[in-house]
């Protein structure tokens, strides 16, 4: 990320700006993240909204917390394209705005639940950035969310809102931001090849928010959510995709799904990864390669995982290797065999002999 | 006796879990991958060892269950199994002694383990020619059914 990254859009300033910040949080600045400077935040936030981050039962003070959002949302409603996409979109069980102040208090309470820097936290991070693109999420689009966030944060606070208290917010915002879109060139063609399948992670998101709130505690929680709704969300979101299409590819959809159902099904596995595999991945303690999703999918193409564990052909370099490589149990065991009846047959000789 | 065992196997590291295709000295066929000696092999270039000299004392595999518990591995020497530039699995072994392993060892593992690479990479070329060949009938049956469709209009 270079220094023009760091750089407002025509499109974006305008509004309010922050006093004491500069207008955009910028990318490749984020830092670190420490218990301390997440301790920061939280405190902020329990004063603005007076949410505690405790229970995740109940939402705390939901008129403190509705005025934050409004105001958010307000600001956001300046930029059109952010604002539309700031929306859940498979949930029609709520009004817009209230579906709104939920994903504000989810997403908030998700950024918050970053505590540090690990490595873990960064791969959960770049898995939710990946399904953020996957669905047209830009990192401008980040950007002005960000800001918005921001002066919200400054304005609410007032004199609260010290400049190490809105350090903390930009730090951590970046650091955020940076992660997201940490590997974007990565994954911009997998949109075109799949799109029904890339529409999958943002309903897995913005579904069920009621549990949402309930399981938005840590990040770990979230990867659960992930897996807990995927099959579900799956088929929300092919339907929803194939709905959006012209009648037209939608019955040369059919036709060619009815002929191929199979091969289809064998095709996804062999060329993408589920959600609940992505979030598996997100999960792990272990480092994992730069190229971790096509190595899987090279892997699961070879078709060996899970075969019959007897292939003859794989079994003799394994042989071959315990043999190289020192002595197995059954040939020591042998040769031990083999020494005590050489010394059985040469003291009854030696015997035959003597006598 | 078998305290001195060795232990080889083809290890395929899958997202969470290790799969053991072949191996000599155990008996199970998969394991998780947080901890394991194979996740941290797949992370080297082709033909790089990977070795731990005494996997009691290393912290990244204090909690792997093969160090704490049988067959109590101390020695592990491994390498990448690499297809189409994706190190996909790894060819080791180990040992539950600490132990040396010289250069023509490391050269007899390196070796196997690009026959084993070899292998594999035969096998997905040959997914991906049946799959080609597969959506080729495909796409053959629908130029027939069109080519069917545009009869019955026509009449």
């Amino acid at each position: 990320m270079g220094n023009a990254a760091c750089v407002a859009s025509g499109a974006a300033v305008h509004g309010e700006q922050p006093q004491s910040l500069a207008l955009m949080p910028s990318l490749g600045d984020g830092g670190e993240i420490t218990p301390s400077l997440n301790k920061i935040c939280m405190d902020s936030w329990e004063l603005l909204t007076g949410d505690t981050c405790a229970s995740v039962d109940v939402i705390p003070n939901f008129a403190r917390l509705g005025m934050f959002s409004a105001q958010v949302l307000q600001r956001l409603n300046e930029y059109p394209e952010v604002f539309a996409a700031f929306r859940p979109r498979t949930n029609r069980q709520h009004t817009d705005t209230y579906s709104r102040y939920i994903l504000m208090y989810r997403l908030i309470r998700y950024m918050l639940s970053v505590k540090d820097s690990s490595l873990k936290i960064k791969q959960q991070l770049r898995l939710m950035g990946r399904n953020h693109m996957r669905i047209g999420v830009t990192e401008e689009h980040t950007r002005i969310f960000c800001q918005v966030l921001l002066i919200t944060v400054e304005k609410q606070l007032g004199h609260y809102g010290t400049k190490k208290v809105l350090s903390a917010w930009k730090q951590l915002l970046n650091f955020i931001m940076e992660q997201f879109f940490f590997d974007k060139i990565t994954f911009i063609g997998h949109f075109t090849q799949d799109p029904v399948g890339f529409l999958a992670p943002v309903a897995a998101m913005h579904r069920n928010s009621d549990q949402m709130l309930s399981e938005c505690g840590s990040v770990q929680s979230s990867v659960n959510l992930y897996r807990q709704n995927e099959e579900d969300e799956n088929e929300q979101a092919a339907s929803d995709y194939a709905f959006s299409q012209p009648v037209e590819v939608s019955s040369t959809e059919c036709v060619i799904g009815n002929a191929s159902s199979t091969v289809t099904n064998a095709g996804n596995f062999f060329t993408d990864l589920s959600v609940s595999e992505e979030a598996l991945l997100g999960s792990l303690d272990v480092p994992v390669c730069h190229n971790e999703i096509e190595r899987i999918l090279t892997l699961r193409q070879t078709r060996l995982l899970d075969s019959t564990p007897s292939d003859p052909e794989f079994n003799s370099f394994a042989t071959l290797g315990a043999g190289s490589f020192g002595v197995s149990c059954q040939l020591k065991l042998l040769f031990n065999i083999l020494f005590v009846c050489n010394l059985c047959v040469l003291s009854v000789l030696s015997a035959r002999l003597y006598w | 006796l078998c305290s001195q065992c060795t232990i080889c196997a083809i290890v395929l590291v899958d997202i969470s879990r290790l799969w053991y295709k072949s191996r000599v000295g155990i008996s199970i066929t998969e394991k998780h991958r947080n901890g394991s000696f194979d996740a941290y092999t797949i992370l080297g270039a082709e033909s790089e060892l990977f070795i731990v000299e005494d996997a009691t004392v290393d912290p990244k595999f204090a909690e792997n269950s093969f160090v704490i518990n049988h067959p109590f591995i101390k020695f592990y020497a491994g390498t990448p199994l690499v297809v189409n530039g994706c190190n996909v699995g790894s060819f080791c072994i180990m040992d539950t002694k600490t132990r040396e392993f010289d250069q023509s060892s490391q050269n007899k593992l390196t070796k196997m383990a690009k026959m084993i690479s070899n292998i594999m990479a035969q096998r997905r070329d040959r997914f991906l020619f049946e799959m080609e060949l597969t959506a080729g009938q495909h796409v053959s049956a629908q130029m027939v059914d069109a080519s069917l469709r545009a009869v019955s209009i026509s009449r």
